[in-house]
């Protein structure tokens, strides 16, 4: 346990020295150099062309780009979109879960149904998300890999793309995509946002509201406050002292980031990048970020922030907000619009979205990861791909039912405009088998059982946060710095911006820290975002 | 060695000289410790592969190393992680507060276990005493998630302690996520949950004292310091010596979960130790090359400790570790 490191790192070496006196043939092929990754210069293929499936129609239409489509009532009669695309074989699957691990595929009747749908057999390795980077980073060096693999941004990924995984710009490049007509349906902006390595197509996007994350909030607890829904800085800190008192804090984060997001956000502070006249101005060097940083530390130092926000994971500082120990926590805008933090919350309080105290609010990228495939025989690619296909079958399919909600009679019934999970369902669902979730899936959409007034809710709020929405315009953008020490930049960034926030440092610290952050690489990264930039999307 | 070199010694009287006792040929040697070395053969097996064989990792030290491109292709770059080490503040920093829990846990941590087991070894009332023992050792049972959990709970911000505190109109203390209390915080947390753990070496070792002893002392009239002074203590010093010698070897390493759980609660300049500098670095930063460096230097620093301090214990006519 003390060990770890070199417990890790020799195991690590241990099955690294193996793969490379086993089959070096497999990683013969790559170039070892870091300008592999980089799109600057090279051919670059179209993105998939975008294909709008027309399903059920929308009680509340999106209007603004980026805007997700409104539901009140679940529809009464579904489409099909896909063919059954699996060939009988086993399909092995690295993915990330949030929930409790599923019941072996022998005793469940979901995976069983979706084995059968898909005509495949699919192997799962579930990795829990919080360990879910690391574990990545080891794999990487596996040189068993799975037919499917998950990706979330960690170091040199994208070299381990080019070399190791199968390049699919022939089968979704530009108008080929219409072979798979769902994957046609994800939002061009959810391809974009992952980008291309060295000019070519490699994975499929698991696409996400381009809301983002944004601050949900006890509106019982701020409405005896007086806080109002478009909040200034001043207004919001009065709230924060109002509604904190005995158990009560106003304000909860996790130690990460401290709620930096929304403060920055709510100062217009660019989403770690701006771009000026061509050229990439990170966040750390912009008045705007200074000032967020400012703010956040005078709210935490007046004690508004709950103190477990300098241990707290995102699970811990949930419960305090479900507990009402916490009024105000930053999480994803989609569990609002989808009804879990009602349904969690339930007649205890309101749960509710709150705007940014200011005119910004940072965007999602449009997505969660993306899903590359090992290499293999275009054949068997193809069938990968027509899998993920088959679970990006949009709202209204019965492919779409099947992968998030189950088998009718089984795990559901089918009830006034929802669907009224049976106790099969408890255990046998999406959260524990997010085959529907991690593998492909399809784009989001709002929908809350049997509560129109909060989905009409939840589609205004989408407005007017995308319309003061700010993007990170390096999203999709390749860097082989940024690859190679990205991560390590931004935590020696988020430590200090803490150390400031939390008072254990000053604000003077921060020029110094920012000095370090493009010092010791950040302007290298500048630049070559700013060549990749200028080369196109 | 000495058994090694023997039969080649011997070897000029192979002849039918004088009646010595002939030494058996390998074989026969082989075939009379078969069993013996059967025995032996998966322990030896198991340091081969999971001790030395592993140590080859180390190259990556030496290398630019990319973890798809293995050991073979990855570029190498000589010393330039070591020389980039010496130059890095934050391996300093971690240097500094490795040293500092480290030094804190031999002055604390270190004789708590004697401590408590000559209290336990002192209980005569046996069924009292297992009882105490079992107590004292659950804790090491329990994870650190939990244990770091449960500090968090009694002493946080907005734990038992200052909820109390602030319900009876007191001020309350910072201890949790405070910086200057950081390094007595994890000293005490490792006491609260391996002190027990920890006694069973020395209660062994108590056990195996002279009962006749104590009678002499005692009906010397030695008081029960005398008696721990003058019998207990030296009796029982190789095994301290012992304890102490490996206890300094592994000096570097301070606990890596414990410490990892409370870092983003104080910030790196407090808590940042030798191991999550290896981890954030390595396993997150994907800096291989230059985490298995610093993993490598405490790797160095931990084996000249153990035999410095084993060369110390010898001088001092104890036997250490090894002679």
């Amino acid at each position: 346990m003390s060990a770890i490191d070199r417990r890790t790192l020799l195991r690590f070496a241990g099955i690294a020295s193996l793969a490379a006196w086993g089959v070096p043939s497999l990683t013969g092929c790559a170039s070892g150099g870091t300008g592999s990754v980089s799109n600057t210069g090279r051919d670059r293929t179209p993105w998939p062309v975008h294909r709008r499936l027309e399903g059920p129609a929308p009680d509340l239409k999106a209007g603004v780009d980026g805007a997700l489509d409104a539901f009140f009532r679940y529809p009464a009669t579904l489409s099909r979109s896909a063919d059954q695309p699996g060939d009988g074989s086993d399909v092995t699957a690295f993915i990330p879960t949030y929930g409790p691990p599923p019941a072996p595929v022998e005793s469940n009747r979901l995976w069983q149904a979706i084995n059968q749908a898909l005509g495949v057999n699919i192997k799962l390795n579930l990795v829990p998300i919080s360990e879910y980077k690391s574990k990545l980073t080891t794999l990487m060096a596996s040189n068993d890999l799975p037919d499917i693999i998950m990706i979330m941004p960690v170091p040199r990924v994208r070299e381990f793309i080019a070399a190791s995984c199968a390049d699919i710009s022939d089968y979704v490049g530009g108008n080929r995509v219409a072979d798979y007509p769902n994957l046609a349906n994800l939002p061009t902006v959810s391809w974009q946002s992952m980008g291309r390595i060295g000019g070519k197509i490699y994975g499929v996007p698991l696409s996400r509201a381009r809301a983002g994350n944004a601050l949900h909030i006890n509106r019982t607890a701020y409405d005896a406050a007086g806080a109002p829904l478009q909040w200034t800085a001043e207004q919001f800190f009065e709230s924060l002292k109002a509604v904190t008192g005995g158990r009560m804090y106003g304000f909860g984060a996790v130690s990460e980031d401290l709620g930096m997001p929304y403060h920055a956000a709510s100062h217009k502070a660019p989403q770690q990048w701006r771009l000026e006249g061509g050229a990439f101005v990170h966040m750390s060097a912009t008045e705007e970020y200074r000032a967020a940083i400012e703010f956040a530390a005078k709210c935490f130092q007046a004690g508004y922030y709950h103190p477990s926000s300098k241990t707290g994971t995102l699970a811990d500082i949930m419960n305090l907000y479900y507990s009402q120990n916490v009024g105000a926590v930053m999480g994803n805008f989609m569990n609002y619009a989808n009804g879990i933090y009602i349904d969690r919350v339930g007649d205890r309080f309101t749960t509710d979205l709150a705007l940014s105290y200011g005119d910004g609010h940072w965007l999602g990228t449009g997505l969660f990861g993306y899903t590359v495939f090992k290499k293999a025989s275009p054949e068997r690619v193809k069938m990968l791909l027509r899998i993920c296909d088959f679970l990006a079958a949009p709202f209204g399919t019965k492919e779409h039912e099947l992968v998030n909600h189950g088998v009718e009679g089984v795990h559901f019934t089918r009830g006034d405009g929802l669907l009224q999970p049976t106790e099969p369902a408890a255990a046998e669902n999406r959260n524990s088998l997010p085959i529907g979730r991690y593998i492909c899936c399809a784009p989001e959409y709002i929908f809350i059982p049997g509560k129109e007034q909060q989905v009409r809710h939840a589609f205004d709020i989408q407005n007017t946060l995308l319309s003061k929405g700010i993007a990170n315009p390096a999203d999709g953008l390749a860097s082989p710095t940024m690859d190679a020490d990205g991560e390590r930049l931004t935590r020696e960034l988020a430590d200090a911006v803490n150390a400031i926030i939390t008072g254990r440092a000053g604000m003077s610290t921060w020029d110094a820290a920012a000095r370090r952050w493009r010092d010791g690489g950040g302007a290298k990264i500048a630049d070559e975002l700013a060549a990749e930039h200028a080369a196109g999307r | 060695m000495t058994t090694l070199r023997g039969p080649r010694e011997t070897m000029p009287a192979a002849g039918p000289a004088a009646g010595r006792r002939r030494e058996p040929g390998t074989r026969r040697r082989l075939r009379r410790d078969a069993m013996s070395l059967v025995l032996v053969a998966p322990g030896l097996l198991y340091f081969l592969i999971f001790h030395y064989g592993a140590l080859t990792g180390y190259a990556i030290a030496f290398q630019d190393y990319v973890p798809f491109l293995g050991l073979t292709e990855s570029k190498w770059t000589g010393l330039s992680h070591f020389i980039r080490l010496l130059a890095d503040p934050a391996v300093w920093s971690a240097v500094g507060n490795t040293l500092a829990i480290s030094a804190l846990q031999l002055v604390f941590y270190f004789p708590a276990p004697l401590a408590l087991a000559l209290l336990l070894h002192s209980v005569t009332h046996d069924v009292l005493r297992r009882f105490v023992q079992s107590v004292v050792y659950l804790p090491h049972f329990i994870s650190w998630v939990i244990v770091v959990a449960l500090f968090q709970e009694i002493l946080g911000g907005a734990g038992l302690l200052n909820t109390w505190l602030a319900d009876n109109g007191l001020r309350t203390v910072d201890i949790i996520g405070n910086p200057d209390a950081f390094k007595p915080l994890v000293v005490a947390q490792i006491i609260w949950k391996d002190c027990g753990w920890g006694t069973i070496i020395f209660l062994a070792a108590l056990h195996t004292v002279d009962e006749h002893l104590y009678e002499a002392s005692a009906i010397d009239g030695a008081g029960w310091w005398r008696r721990l002074w003058h019998v207990t203590l030296p009796a029982i010093r190789p095994i301290i010596v012992l304890l102490f010698i490996l206890k300094l070897g592994d000096i570097l390493s301070v606990g890596f979960e414990q410490i990892f759980l409370q870092r983003n609660a104080v910030g790196p300049e407090a808590a940042e130790v030798l191991d999550t500098f290896v981890y954030y670095a390595g396993v997150l930063g994907g800096d291989w090359g230059y985490a298995t460096a610093v993993g490598l230097l405490k790797g160095i620093v931990g084996a000249v400790l153990v035999y410095a301090a084993n060369r110390v214990a010898h001088r001092m006519g104890e036997q250490g570790v090894y002679r």
